[in-house]
């Protein structure tokens, strides 16, 4: 069966790192990387043989390009103008932007999504790491809140990330609150400046607990997250830091192990290693149905 | 509606009782308290008040400390007590959304006041754009400002303006800087923002607070914050009473009433606090350490769950260069110290 062909539209931090991420993966690969302006990275991968384009996905569309799989890494604006193009299209739009306009799906807890939507949206690198835990700890507990901390390295938020820092607070907070089903949740984004560079880390607390759980039961279902979460991002470790009957503390760290991004960017890694989960999985529905899995 | 005092006036002072203040109680400030001082501060002449969580809008949660009272219950509270002044509120970005911004509008709010971190100010221009659409006006100030140098300040300060803060200021969240180092940082914003007010926010951590201020406005702050006895985090911040004395000896107009103000600090020292903030040992050494004093509570607790000197503990989130809303450090900087130590 032939390879899906990907275009990648934005070549900032989170395309770029979409773009090796897809060479190292036989069932998928690069059809178009397409940036904003020219610059020395579209032309790098121009004189490797890559197609590129700074037209803009929409024009490529209008003049004919066919995709299987787009990857949206540009802004939540750019992101609907996009999606109301690819949306006639056979090709599956998966946005990483925060604009929460597609079916959120975070692997672990429902990449069964996959097949059913033509936009699967990665939430946030925020999303991605808490919510795994949030989703086993509340349906377990029964909190009535939900607070997630995240703080991420100033270096591994490109420009268009910057300017879509509210629509990433809220997306992220509601997506916590639609995939866990607690009635009140609260997300605060720290960015940090620090030098050198401070992992990707969350404090993760649900409070309220209706049905308080031992330390070793919540170290078990914490230790197996963590475990599903590590097929697609190996530097995910997640340990109980608190456990009072009211209120439990968990620590999430994840560390890049991909060659081509830095240890701090944690942030980067579990979002495209969830992104790539996503095209394994419709790849794998493609070839088992017919041209094209189910709308 | 500017960043600029009022006809007539040298000074703008910004009250902040009942927004740095909450961290001295721990958020809990109910809406009486925020009613009757308010009022107070009005009848005063005090041109402008800030009300809400110490952290500002949205940052109630475990991870800062919960307000006993809600954003909206605040604010509404405050804007019945002003009749002259304005109402201002506090929002982080990344903490507070843009739902907030709408509450602060539906709410009466006058001033928006955001707090970036100097070297990241860039994440902040959709919040400058969001709060002036609403038709508030916009204010910028760069926390842990110790931590950037005055070249840096100034570049960040002519971003601010270009997104079209009116005013942008700096605040020693940490109570570090000497005179000397708020008055380089302070001439190199107005420089660089000519139309722009600049503000001031100082902390008493090393007791330079008043002197700090007194630095900002020879330096070119037209806009200084200050709280009644001092009311803020950790060694509190300058003492708006003090600030309006002073000010008065140097000849520099600030509208406020002394003589009626003395009320309205007399009524915050009997209603609003138990103890008020002084330099004590921890104090001085988060200073020294340049760390933000709302980290004081967290940083005791977490002193006594490791059993370690929280003066280390302090020290060791200076060298981590914690910025205020990562309180989720401290326990780390404790069990680092407790490793070294054993």
């Amino acid at each position: 069966m032939r390879a899906l062909s990907v275009a990648i539209v934005g070549a900032g931090l989170i395309g770029m790192d979409l773009f090796h991420r897809i060479r190292e993966d036989d069932g998928i690969r690069v059809g178009m990387v397409i940036g904003r302006s020219p610059g020395k990275r579209l032309d790098r991968l121009a004189a490797d043989g890559y197609r590129v384009s700074e037209r803009g996905l929409v024009k490529e569309l209008d003049d004919g390009a066919e995709f299987d799989v787009v990857f949206d890494a540009t802004d939540a604006r750019s992101h609907v103008d996009h999606w109301a193009r690819v949306r006639g299209t056979n090709a599956l739009m998966v946005d990483l932007t925060p604009s929460h306009v597609g079916t959120p799906v975070v692997p672990v807890v429902n990449i069964d999504q996959v097949g059913r939507s033509g936009n699967i949206s990665m939430v946030s690198c925020a999303g991605q790491a808490s919510i795994p835990v949030l989703h086993a700890l509340a349906a377990r507990l029964g909190p009535d809140y939900v607070e997630v901390n995240a703080t991420v390295a100033s270096s591994s938020f490109g420009p268009g990330t910057r300017r879509n820092a509210n629509e990433f607070v809220e997306s992220t907070r509601d997506v916590i609150r639609e995939l866990t089903g607690v009635p009140i949740a609260k997300f605060i984004a720290g960015v940090s400046p620090a030098r050198p560079a401070p992992d990707f880390r969350l404090s993760v607390s649900l409070a309220g607990v209706r049905r308080p759980a031992s330390d070793a039961e919540l170290a078990a279902l914490v230790e197996s997250t963590q475990d599903t979460v590590r097929a697609y991002a190996p530097g995910y470790a997640a340990r109980v830091v608190d456990n009072d009957g009211d209120v439990v503390t968990v620590d999430v760290r994840v560390r890049a192990v991909a060659p081509t991004l830095p240890g701090y960017a944690g942030n980067l890694e579990i979002t495209n290693g969830a992104a790539l989960q996503v095209v394994r999985l419709y790849r794998s529905l493609s070839r088992r149905g017919a041209e094209s899995p189910a709308r | 509606m500017n960043g600029a005092p009022a006809i007539g006036l040298d000074i703008t002072l910004y009250d902040v009782t009942l927004r740095d203040g909450q961290h001295a109680v721990a958020h809990q400030l109910n809406e009486e308290q925020i009613f009757r001082y308010a009022a107070a501060a009005d009848r005063a002449g005090v041109p402008v008040v800030e009300v809400g969580h110490g952290n500002g809008l949205g940052a109630s949660s475990l991870q800062i400390g919960r307000a006993l009272t809600t954003d909206r219950a605040m604010l509404e509270t405050a804007r019945r007590a002003l009749t002259g002044a304005k109402l201002a509120a506090f929002l982080c970005p990344g903490l507070g959304t843009f739902g907030d911004v709408d509450l602060a509008r539906e709410c009466g709010v006058d001033v928006l006041r955001l707090g970036v971190h100097s070297t990241l100010v860039d994440f902040s221009e959709s919040y400058v754009e969001k709060i002036l659409q609403s038709g508030l006006d916009c204010h910028a100030v760069m926390l842990m400002s110790h931590m950037a140098s005055a070249d840096r300040l100034a570049r960040s300060t002519a971003l601010l303006a270009g997104y079209g803060c009116t005013a942008i200021g700096i605040m020693d969240s940490a109570g570090y800087l000497l005179p000397h180092e708020v008055g380089e940082r302070i001439a190199a914003m107005a420089r660089a923002a000519p139309n722009a007010a600049i503000s001031f926010h100082a902390h008493n951590n090393l007791g330079l607070a008043t002197a700090n201020s007194m630095a900002a406005i020879e330096a070119g702050a037209t806009i200084v914050d200050a709280s009644a006895r001092g009311f803020g985090a950790g060694a509190g911040n300058a003492q708006l009473e003090v600030v309006c004395a002073v000010a008065q000896r140097l000849g520099k107009r600030t509208g406020v009433d002394l003589n009626r103000y003395l009320t309205a600090s007399e009524l915050a020292a009997a209603e609003l606090v138990e103890s008020f903030p002084l330099i004590d040992s921890v104090s001085l050494v988060s200073g020294l350490a340049g760390v933000f004093s709302g980290f004081k509570r967290k940083v005791l607790k977490a002193a006594d769950d490791y059993g370690v000197s929280p003066w280390d503990i302090f020290f060791e989130l200076g060298r981590m260069q914690a910025i205020a809303g990562q309180e989720d450090l401290i326990p780390e900087a404790a069990g680092r110290v407790r490793k070294t130590a054993s």
